[in-house]
């Protein structure tokens, strides 16, 4: 049977599960780079994410038999990839892997955030690199919140299941790196 | 379109250009491949296996069950050995074998299945049969009353420090004539000398002469208990320790080794404290 590439991502999983390799094709295609920027982003570093993105990959495969739709397809999958993180973090620097602390959230958020307006003909790619540097000095946990919010497309709840929070810490951090961000691209207004 | 705060901080549609347009990453193409190629492999390896999700389900109940199972079989087995127990306990017959152990359940194969094992077992020995001689050794001809007396005066301690069983037991058996010989020499004697002290002072009944000396002498009861064909001492029961130092002396000089010994054996028992002249050792 043909794999439609035009089904959800539930459906497609589950055409995996049941022997159909195309079907992974299409869920791979759609979910590679948002994965591996999560990764790549999160750990800064191309090798390591290399190793963790076929790690989660693999894991997925491997847990193909036991797939149920229990939730959207890129919260399970994003689920994985911050597990598998994570781990990476724990065994490489044990005692200093704080998920669910609220470190660096005493910023001195902006009264009214606003929205940042990119000048017209300014260098787009100079903006990139500057609001990559703020996301990379943003703290793990926040930095991942933005990340599961615009990499997966996930929302508050699915952030918090995807991170094993509750709504309102994954509300939280997403919201103080929202502000930072725009604090930090006021320059380019 | 009014934008409440949380709406505006889900979604920043500017932010969010910015940030697409520095996304660009993507993962090596040889990954790709790999992962891919891993994937179709999964999926020729054959039918997934069962759902994980799925045994969970009836995994707990089975679990539990189980665990039911086995607390009301060890029970069960607690209760019939209990049984078991106390009946070779309140039972003089040999304990009937289990019937777990025979494999059968119902008292009349289990009846059956006793009458042929128990025959095949060694018969019980009788307990005379068995023991291995301690008891013959260590018993002595039947000691006279006033023996007895002393027994029970010196207490079992005292007994047990003159007989050793071992010895006796090895010696009766290795040396049963010398044994005799030896028992029927001081079967008649007073107690050793260890003996001799522990006992009270002498009583009434010893000469004015030997009362000077009653730390050193055997009292007279014990004199009085020496059969009567001990003639040698016999008026030397309450003389001093010179008159039987005399009368060994006269022995030997008479020739009558025989009975100079005897004599040098009693004068130990009473006087252990006593120092015996070379000469007449």
């Amino acid at each position: 049977m043909p794999t439609d590439a035009d089904a959800s991502d539930e459906v497609l999983m589950l055409g995996y599960r049941d022997g159909d390799a195309g079907a992974f094709d299409v869920l791979y295609s759609r979910h590679k780079g948002g994965v591996y920027r999560y990764l790549l982003r999160q750990c800064r570093n191309t090798a390591l994410a290399d190793e963790l993105f076929q790690d989660v990959w693999m894991n997925l495969i491997r847990a193909r038999a036991g797939y149920a739709v229990q939730a959207r397809f890129s919260t399970y999958l994003y689920r994985i990839a911050h597990n598998r993180l994570m781990d990476h973090f724990r065994r490489n620097n044990p005692g200093n892997v704080s998920l669910d602390d609220e470190a660096g959230m005493a910023v001195d958020e902006p009264a009214a955030p606003r929205s940042f307006e990119p000048e017209a003909g300014a260098d787009v790619r100079e903006q990139a690199a500057h609001l990559l540097a703020l996301l990379d000095a943003l703290p793990a946990e926040q930095r991942a919140a933005f990340l599961l919010q615009h990499e997966g497309g996930l929302s508050i709840e699915e952030i918090a299941t995807a991170t094993g929070v509750t709504r309102e810490t994954a509300k939280s951090r997403l919201r103080y790196a929202m502000a930072k961000l725009r604090l930090g691209m006021q320059a380019w207004q | 379109m009014a934008v409440t705060p949380e709406t505006e901080m889900e979604r920043d549609p500017r932010l969010a250009a910015a940030y697409r347009a520095a996304s660009g990453e993507e993962p090596p193409a040889q990954l790709d491949a790999a992962i891919r190629a891993a994937a179709r492999r999964e999926v020729d390896a054959g039918p997934a296996r069962p759902s994980m999700a799925r045994s969970r389900n009836w995994g707990v109940p089975l679990s539990l069950a189980a665990v039911v199972v086995l607390s009301v079989s060890v029970v069960l087995m607690m209760q019939q050995e209990g049984a078991d127990r106390l009946e070779s306990l309140t039972s003089p017959v040999p304990a009937k074998p289990r019937a777990a152990d025979a494999g059968i359940g119902n008292d009349a194969t289990r009846s059956q299945v006793v009458e042929e094992v128990l025959p095949q077992r060694a018969p019980a020995p009788a307990p005379a049969a068995v023991r291995v001689e301690p008891p013959k050794a260590v018993s002595e001809p039947a000691p006279p009353p006033a023996a007895k007396q002393r027994d029970a005066e010196t207490g079992l301690r005292a007994l047990e420090s003159r007989v050793d069983p071992a010895t006796s037991a090895a010696e009766a058996d290795n040396k049963p004539d010398e044994l005799k010989a030896k028992r029927e020499r001081e079967a008649p004697t007073a107690p050793a000398p260890s003996l001799l002290r522990s006992m009270p002072a002498p009583v009434a009944g010893e000469s004015a002469a030997g009362a000077g000396r009653a730390d050193r002498r055997a009292p007279s009861g014990v004199l009085a208990d020496a059969p009567a064909k001990d003639a040698l001492w016999r008026d030397l029961v309450d003389a001093p320790p010179e008159k039987w130092l005399q009368r060994i002396d006269e022995l030997r000089r008479a020739g009558k080794v025989a009975d100079a010994a005897a004599v040098v054996a009693e004068f130990r028992r009473r006087f252990p404290a006593e120092h015996l002249p070379e000469g007449l050792r």
